[in-house]
């Protein structure tokens, strides 16, 4: 007959942060090295795809609409491109090349741009996130505080409002939502700018110019996550450890916000992850309409010319970001659920 | 939880503000206000404003004009863009596609020595010129502008090898032989041969200043390199205006060049600060009409030109374009190799259908690759001497059949076995839809079968160019495309047999329609090296007249070119080649 060895509840000693979360932080490292053969492999892929798309990348500065230049003026760029994309090698020699000019801290060379990737990536990488991380945030913290309180007021006019809201942002294109944000606030009531980031002659303060692409992004993510936060906290308040948290006289709010709460967010967290990549792809028609220099901009740009270097490393960003996002979504589990953190010890 | 989820949200907007956010000037609120801030470092710009009040020349306000993007190459050598053109015009002074060298183009077109130039003297076979600049010459940051810049600014440019190996190019070197400085503001050019457009060939380059080039300059790189990886988006000129701030992908800010001379006629502009603002094709319209920008240059939109029209605070310029949209034949591949299958294309298309359905009302065709811009034809001369083509069966079956042509039992023109079957790439869709519902619709019943594809732009452009593709992978035999032309013509590049690259495939030609044509080759040169404007222009007009029979492009439509500005804006005038940066010099504000 097995003992079990039945603790009192002031026996038991709190464990430290380390206890607690060493195995996470062990798998959290575990994960991250195991990124580093993945991303070597997704990236063989893209160099492959891109390698191979049909359209000569050294078209890019030919623009036939003003064709200048001697045919002998056309050939020289065009060897200065080739050798700075190492065109002539064999593809393996350039996918390696590439990986070790990676490791350098270079990017390539833009066609389009003239340059070296590295000099203008950066900058246009940070753009996206101002403006997606924001809308992401808000959007997130949004939908937990209406999904919360429209599941526990089931059909109540709010959260008929709410769902109403939820399923016309979910149909509405972005490009159409920032229109009528357009429409709403820059042409109609004249109270913030229709583009850019910031003033050239400081009039504005530059807040304003963020309001609109993230007010859409916003709205957009907030659509999509209201709906999965208020059936998901739904589900979890017909559970019975709800009914038994009620039963023992504990108010509403400690039932919400300590018991149901936490079990309504798992497959949040699933969502949130998967829905990282998917926000910044998203925000392409965002970044044009606002004129917001973005890597959405980039990738407009880039396909249309076939600007390799450029094409490579932005999709590389998203196939990091979706590696990333997954590893966010299971760290996030772990953070929610004890269980998974405990590796399944009861 | 709900504190934690208050504070993560007040946190996450504070960090997200603070990143994000600069110090605002401290300015007007209301952003079509002009009220200038009093700028303070060290009171050197009251102590500027002074001077220029006892000069009786005091710009003042802001204009934002509306663009497509920069690639931010603010010098000559890096690319045709022609908004960075636009920047450079503001830097160094111009009009045409150009920035103000020595030489700079005029309100109709012409050539004339820029305001920087004192004399100019020619030897009597055009292949010596000599320049004497003005003395006290200053670039904007108020470096002497001498003979050595001149000198310095020819040799970056026909410094082939170097300037190749950073990224640019230069066709200088094939027109100069030598340039020698005589003394600190004589230059002497010697040129390897004379051609009608050397003025606008050799001399309409912006010069260089040579200790902006030189500073910090590695001593690894070239000039040329260090030009380009470094200080190639601020230049300083001696043109009406100096960059302030380059935002990439968001804006150029210039201000007032306080040590402009003045333009050709010596005028100098009356508006402070000009900003070049990035805006997007989907919201342009209503930038101008909100008052976010006060110049949108370029408008073809039929719908956004009658919105401007309809409204009492914006007024207009228009303009037919500097170029046109055509199709281009291959006109060495398949059946369009022949004339008479070219000019029998030319008459199957409705062309006032097809810019109604493309454009809508703004628009009109040319005949020929020539413009109404130019100075050499009118519209009189264009309806004695050319051939109108439209939509007309008899036309074609009367030019086929006399060319021995002959319709098969499905209704399509053959010879020798081979069949009128027309492949046509576009490069985007509204192409590719019009053409269809024009030419594609109509084909079939002259007897023309035409396959017009949307082709991804990058594809189309492998097709075109025929770099690298093998003569069974040749498909196409037009091409959906639009050209803008030189203010001074010279078609050498594009149209000369020598420009050709055989076999197809081999490398890129600048003659991309391969077209060749002795006669076309003899007019070529003579435009080239006509020694009077009536020998280049006889032989322009002959050689349009050649080219609106042989039709080896067909031109579809020229677009009727809208610049649309705020009524804040007085004397705004513009024309094909006399854009918004030179109408600017002759702009005040209300």
């Amino acid at each position: 007959m097995e003992n079990i060895d039945i603790k009192h509840e002031s026996d038991y000693k709190k464990p430290s942060f380390l206890e607690k979360y060493s195995p996470l932080i062990k798998y959290i490292l575990k994960r991250l090295l195991l990124i580093i053969p993945v991303i070597l492999i997704i990236s063989f892929f893209i160099f492959s795809i891109v390698e191979f798309m049909p359209g000569d990348p050294l078209n890019a500065f030919l623009n036939p609409e003003q064709l200048t230049g001697t045919p002998e003026e056309i050939e020289q760029k065009r060897l200065f491109f080739t050798q700075k994309l190492g065109l002539n090698d064999p593809f393996i020699v350039r996918f390696f090349r590439w990986w070790k000019q990676l490791l350098s801290g270079e990017f390539g060379y833009s066609v389009i741009k003239n340059r070296p990737v590295k000099e203008f990536i950066g900058e246009h990488i940070l753009n996206s996130f101002k403006a997606n991380l924001l809308g992401f945030a808000l959007a997130f913290v949004l939908s937990i505080v209406i999904g919360i309180k429209s599941a526990v007021k089931k059909n109540s006019i709010f959260d008929k409002f709410f769902t109403v809201f939820s399923i016309a942002g979910i149909s509405l294109p972005r490009f159409f939502l920032a229109m009528l944000l357009i429409f709403l606030f820059s042409i109609t009531l004249k109270w913030l700018p229709i583009s850019g980031m910031t003033d050239p002659m400081g009039y504005r303060p530059d807040f304003q110019y963020y309001i609109l692409p993230v007010l859409v992004i916003t709205l957009a993510e907030l659509a999509f996550l209201l709906k999965y936060v208020r059936n998901s906290m739904l589900e979890v308040l017909k559970q019975d450890y709800i009914r038994t948290a009620r039963a023992k006289g504990l108010s509403e709010k400690v039932v919400i916000y300590r018991h149901a709460f936490r079990n309504a967010l798992i497959p949040i967290v699933t969502l949130l992850g998967a829905n990282i990549p998917l926000l910044f792809s998203g925000s392409i028609i965002v970044e044009k309409i606002f004129v917001w220099p973005g890597i959405g901009n980039l990738i407009n740009d880039s396909y249309k010319f076939r600007d390799r270097s450029v094409l490579i490393v932005a999709l590389i960003f998203f196939a990091l970001l979706t590696l990333l996002g997954n590893l966010m979504q299971d760290v996030g589990y772990s953070l929610v659920d004890p269980r998974i953190r405990e590796g399944g010890k009861k | 939880m709900k504190k934690f989820l208050t504070l993560f949200l007040v946190l996450t907007l504070i960090v997200s503000f603070t990143a994000c956010s600069k110090k605002a000037e401290e300015t007007d609120t209301d952003p079509n206000n002009d009220v200038e801030v009093e700028e303070n470092d060290d009171g050197q710009d009251v102590e500027e404003e002074e001077e220029e009040e006892e000069e009786g020349w005091n710009p003042s306000g802001h204009v934002t004009i509306g663009t497509p993007n920069y690639n931010g190459f603010f010098i000559n050598g890096w690319g045709n863009n022609a908004y960075d053109g636009n920047i450079r015009q503001l830097v160094f002074g111009g009009a045409s596609t150009s920035p103000a060298g020595l030489m700079t183009s005029t309100e109709d077109g012409q050539i004339v020595e820029n305001s920087i130039v004192e004399s100019r003297e020619k030897s009597d076979d055009g292949i010596v010129h000599t320049f004497k600049l003005k003395p006290d010459l200053v670039y904007s940051d108020g470096t002497p502008l001498t003979a050595d810049d001149v000198i310095f600014t020819y040799d970056f440019y026909m410094n082939a090898e170097d300037i190749t190996a950073a990224g640019g190019t230069s066709s200088l070197h094939e027109y100069v032989d030598k340039v020698e400085k005589i003394d600190d503001l004589t230059v002497k050019f010697t040129l390897k041969a004379k051609y009608y457009a050397t003025d606008s060939l050799v001399f309409i380059v912006n010069i260089l200043c040579e200790e902006w080039a030189m500073k910090d300059k590695p001593a690894d790189k070239t000039i040329q390199q260090h030009v380009k990886d470094s200080i190639i988006s601020n230049p300083i000129g001696y043109g009406p205006y100096k960059i302030v701030e380059y935002k990439e992908g968001q804006y150029v800010k210039l201000t007032v060049n306080e040590n402009y001379i003045g333009n050709y006629e010596g005028i100098k502009p009356e508006i402070k600060d000009i900003i070049a603002k990035v805006v997007s094709d989907e919201t342009q319209l209503d930038e101008l009409l909100t008052g976010s920008i006060d110049i949108l240059p370029g408008v073809v939109e039929a719908e956004e030109i009658e919105a401007v029209k309809a409204d009492d605070n914006f007024d207009y310029c228009n303009y037919p374009r500097q170029g046109y949209g055509h199709l281009t034949f291959h006109a060495d591949f398949g059946p369009v190799r022949h004339k008479e299958v070219r000019q029998a294309i030319a008459y199957t298309i409705d062309r006032v259908v097809f810019r109604e359905a493309f454009l809508g009302k703004y628009s009109l065709s040319t005949d020929g690759p020539y413009t109404t811009n130019y100075w050499m034809i009118d519209e009189k001369w264009v309806d004695d001497n050319l051939t109108k083509y439209t939509s007309d069966k008899e036309k074609v079956n009367e030019i086929l059949s006399a060319a021995g042509w002959a319709k098969g039992s499905d209704g399509i023109w053959a010879k020798d076995g081979e069949k009128l079957e027309i492949k046509v790439a576009a490069g985007s869709q509204d192409w590719a839809d019009t053409l269809n519902l024009t030419m594609g619709k109509a084909g079939k019943e002259f007897g023309i079968k035409f396959d017009v594809s949307f082709v991804d732009f990058a594809i189309l452009l492998d097709h075109y160019y025929g770099q690298g593709l093998a003569e069974n992978e040749r498909k196409y035999h037009m091409y959906a495309l639009a050209t803008t032309l030189d203010i001074v013509y010279d078609g050498y590049d594009n149209w000369h047999s020598d420009k050709i690259v055989d076999p197809w495939g081999s490398g890129v030609g600048t003659n991309t329609s391969r077209f060749n044509n002795d006669k076309c080759d003899e007019l070529l040169l003579t435009m080239r090296t006509a020694e009077s404007d009536e020998v280049y222009k006889n032989a322009y007009r002959e050689w349009v007249i050649l080219m609106n029979d042989e039709m080896p492009v067909l031109p579809l439509y020229s677009n009727d070119y809208h610049d649309l500005y705020s009524k804040r804006l007085k004397g705004f005038n513009t024309n094909a080649i006399w854009g918004w940066v030179p109408a600017l010099l002759k702009t005040t504000l209300k």
